[in-house]
C-alpha cells in the first residue's frame, strides 16, 4: 500500500515539475541574480481596473479585457552587454509544443518576439522576448487574453513592446 | 519606489531622510513642512492591521526605528506642499496612514524575516498586488478589501539591504492612477 502512495507521490511531483514551463524555468533562474529588475503582477491587481469608469466605448472594452488577466510577470536586465545573448537563450528555453510564434519584429536595434498558449481556442498566455543592444526582457501575460485590446493595455500600463501587436489588428484592417 | 540610498539607520534624522525618500524625494526647504506636518499628525486616531500592529510592537522601542502615523488629510497637505499632485490625487481618498522604517540588524535580531512577515500579511486577509524586484530591493504591495471601497487598506512592504520599510493606509486608492504609475520599469 505504502509502495502506491509513493508510487503516486512521484508521478504527481513529476507532473507538477513537467508542467513548469520553459519561461518559468527562465525566471526562475534568474529569480535571485540582482541585475534582473523583476514585477509580478496578481489577478486582484487587474481585477481592481474593473471598478473603473469607463468614459469611452474604448475604454470599456479594454477594462473588460484588463478583468480577464490572471497575471503578468516580467523579468528584465537594462544597460547589459549580454541583451542578445539572454534574447537567444529565452527564446531558445519557449516550447514551441505548447507555444506558437505570432510575431517577430525588428525594430530599430531591437528584435521582439511573440509567443501564444492557446487553449480551447482562447488564447491563455502571451510571451513577449525582447533584445536590444544593451536591454532585454521577457513578460509572460496570462489569463484569457484578447489579443486586439493587449496593444492598447500596454500603452495603458506602460509595457514597452505591446503596442506591436497593434500591427496585427492594422494588417486584418488592410485583407479586410 | 526603490530604497537604495546612502544614508545610515541608527538616528532619526536619517529615518527622516528615507521618509522624504519615499515620498519621491522631496525638495529640501519643502521637506521640513513636510516632516513637521508628518510629525503633528500622531494624534490622529488610527487602526492598524495586525500586521502592521505586531511590527509597532515589536519593534516601536527599538534603536533606529522610526515610526509615525498620519491622517489623509495631513498626508495629502505634506504632498501638496510637496508638490506631489499625482500622488496626492491617488490618495484623495485614503483616511489614514501609518509608516514604520526598521533597520535590517533590529529586524534580524529579533529573529523577524520578511518571508515570516508576508505570511502574517496573508493571514490577515491581505491580497497581493504587485511585487517589484530591483537590483536586490523588494517591494510588495498587498490589499484587503473593505466593506465600503472607503475601507480597503493597503500594505506596501519594502525590503532592502539596510532596512524594512511597512506602510499601511486605509481608504480607497484610485487604481487609474495607480495604473498611470505603475510599471514604468522598462522604459
Amino acid at each position: 500500500m505504502k509502495k502506491i502512495v509513493a508510487v503516486f507521490v512521484l508521478v504527481a511531483v513529476a507532473g507538477a515539475a513537467y508542467s513548469q514551463d520553459a519561461i518559468s524555468k527562465f525566471f526562475t533562474k534568474y529569480q535571485n541574480d540582482e541585475s534582473f529588475t523583476q514585477v509580478n503582477v496578481s489577478s486582484k491587481m487587474f481585477s481592481l481596473f474593473t471598478n473603473m469608469d469607463a468614459e469611452t466605448e474604448e475604454d470599456k472594452e479594454v477594462l473588460n479585457a484588463i478583468s480577464k488577466l490572471k497575471g503578468l510577470r516580467m523579468i528584465m536586465k537594462e544597460n547589459t552587454s549580454d541583451a542578445r545573448t539572454l534574447y537567444k537563450e529565452a527564446y531558445a528555453m519557449v516550447p514551441l509544443k505548447e507555444f506558437e510564434e505570432l510575431m517577430s519584429v525588428r525594430d530599430k536595434d531591437k528584435d521582439l518576439k511573440f509567443y501564444i498558449k492557446e487553449n480551447a481556442g482562447k488564447i491563455s498566455e502571451l510571451v513577449m522576448i525582447m533584445g536590444g543592444a544593451d536591454d532585454f526582457m521577457v513578460m509572460s501575460l496570462f489569463g484569457e487574453i484578447d489579443l486586439k485590446q493587449v496593444s492598447r493595455i500596454g500603452k495603458r500600463m506602460n509595457v514597452q513592446g505591446l503596442e506591436n501587436l497593434q500591427k496585427i489588428g492594422d494588417d486584418d484592417k488592410k485583407k479586410n | 519606489m526603490t530604497t537604495r540610498r546612502k544614508t545610515k539607520i541608527g538616528d532619526r534624522n536619517a529615518a527622516l531622510a528615507v521618509v522624504l525618500f519615499s515620498l519621491r524625494q522631496i525638495t529640501s526647504v519643502r521637506s521640513v513642512f513636510v516632516i513637521m506636518l508628518l510629525a503633528m499628525s500622531t494624534t490622529a486616531s488610527i487602526g492598524q492591521s495586525k500586521p502592521f500592529k505586531s511590527l509597532k510592537y515589536k519593534f516601536h522601542h527599538h534603536e533606529g526605528v522610526f515610526y509615525f502615523k498620519a491622517s489623509g488629510v495631513l498626508a495629502r497637505a505634506a504632498l501638496r506642499i510637496a508638490g506631489e499632485r499625482e500622488f496626492r490625487k491617488a490618495i484623495r481618498q485614503v483616511t489614514t496612514l501609518n509608516f514604520i522604517i526598521i533597520p535590517k540588524e533590529r529586524f534580524e535580531a529579533e529573529n523577524v524575516s520578511v518571508r515570516g512577515l508576508k505570511n502574517v500579511v496573508i493571514e490577515d486577509a491581505y491580497q497581493p498586488l504587485m511585487t517589484i524586484v530591483d537590483r536586490g530591493d523588494e517591494v510588495s504591495v498587498y490589499m484587503k478589501e473593505g466593506k465600503h471601497k472607503n475601507k480597503n487598506r493597503y500594505f506596501l512592504l519594502i525590503d532592502s539591504s539596510e532596512e524594512v520599510i511597512a506602510f499601511e493606509m486605509r481608504g480607497f486608492i484610485d487604481p487609474g492612477i495607480l495604473r498611470n504609475s505603475q510599471l514604468t520599469v522598462n522604459k
